[in-house]
């Protein structure tokens, strides 16, 4: 559905009315606020309602009702793509510290051979700041999902 | 007469309106049912100006709020909710009438002779002494104005929406908007004319 931008004045098309000359326009609009009384009689009918008759009651509380199984189905939603993205969450950072632990001695070999060992140190000093933050943060953002009584 | 000229809500409107829009998106209790309560006086006034059925206004205002809920995570909130569910409701009742084929509006192309004339059959405020019975034939008379017409009135005087947003609600060009305004208005003085001059004299 299109939301409501405006997009600027757009030209009248075929079958609309002529356009009126904004002289006009502003001379009725300032008759409708003047004390005339046949002015003041149209201005009072075009402010206040029609008589028809208004929504009943209960109409705002019955299109809850009827809206309920669809939001529910939709908040169901949300929480299933939730969890799944929690759990892949957890299995990419198993897989990462178990592919760490497997060869990250072969890395810190070639990165000594290729930056001196100190560099090495430095690199790794500086890696693993980098993926104790991303795993807090992740960790955080994963605490903050979970229902408030398993996040307890 | 105070008349509808500005063209972009406030700020605080548009924050109430983003954080009533956020609350029913995260299935707050009681938030749809807010929205519903606050807007079904504007959908109501929408929808029976275009259709003038009320057994039909009732079905047609709940397919509005069906379709508000199904859409409203795509509210931007860069325009005032009411205009937003004011373009649903006229969309539903546009395309209601359509269904039926009944045009929505003037063709206006005789100079409003023939309007003039359907709005004004019957017509006679000869007798009309108190101003709540010339109100009152007022209203009978925009009731047999087209059903663009008759909205375009209503979304203007009643629900005071500047011409902009009405503009972005209907689809229509500013200027004929104002066309549209001006002709009825000039119509509907029209009808007062002979008989109030016959009792102020």
């Amino acid at each position: 559905m299109n939301t409501t931008r405006h997009r600027g004045p757009r030209p009248p098309r075929a079958g609309e009315p002529p356009a009126i000359d904004e002289r006009d326009w502003i001379a009725q609009e300032h008759a409708l606020a003047g004390e005339d009384r046949r002015d003041a009689l149209l201005a009072r009918a075009l402010r206040t309602p029609p008589p028809s008759a208004p929504p009943p009651p209960g109409f705002a509380a019955d299109m809850a009702r009827l809206v309920a199984p669809a939001a529910a189905a939709h908040q169901d939603e949300g929480r299933w793509e939730k969890r799944l993205l929690n759990g892949l969450f957890v299995a990419f950072a198993l897989g990462a510290l178990v592919v760490a632990l497997l060869y990250g001695g072969q890395w810190f070999a070639l990165a000594s051979h290729a930056l001196g060992t100190g560099g090495a140190q430095w690199a790794l000093a500086g890696a693993a700041c980098v993926a104790l933050s991303w795993a807090l943060g992740a960790a955080r953002r994963l605490f903050v999902s979970l229902p408030p009584t398993a996040a307890a | 007469m105070s008349s509808p000229t500005a063209t972009a809500p406030p700020d605080d409107v548009l924050r109430a309106d983003r954080a009533l829009v956020e609350a029913v998106l995260a299935g707050a209790p009681g938030a749809f049912e807010r929205l519903v309560r606050e807007y079904q006086g504007l959908c109501w006034h929408v929808i029976d100006r275009m259709v003038r059925q009320p057994e039909d206004t009732r079905e047609l205002c709940q397919e509005a709020f069906l379709r508000v809920h199904q859409a409203l995570h795509q509210y931007r909130g860069d325009s005032a909710l009411k205009s937003w569910i004011a373009q649903v409701a006229y969309s539903v009742a546009k395309r209601h009438l359509e269904k039926k084929r009944i045009p929505i509006a003037d063709a206006g192309d005789d100079d409003g002779l023939a309007l003039a004339e359907r709005v004004g059959d019957g017509f006679d405020l000869e007798t009309a002494t108190a101003d709540d019975d010339a109100v009152a034939h007022l209203h009978a008379a925009i009731e047999r104005l087209p059903p663009l017409q008759r909205t375009l009135l209503t979304l203007y005087h009643l629900e005071e929406l500047p011409i902009g947003e009405i503009a972005g609600i209907t689809g229509l060009a500013e200027g004929t908007i104002k066309s549209h305004l001006f002709r009825s208005r000039k119509l509907l003085r029209g009808l007062l004319e002979p008989t109030l001059g016959v009792v102020a004299a």
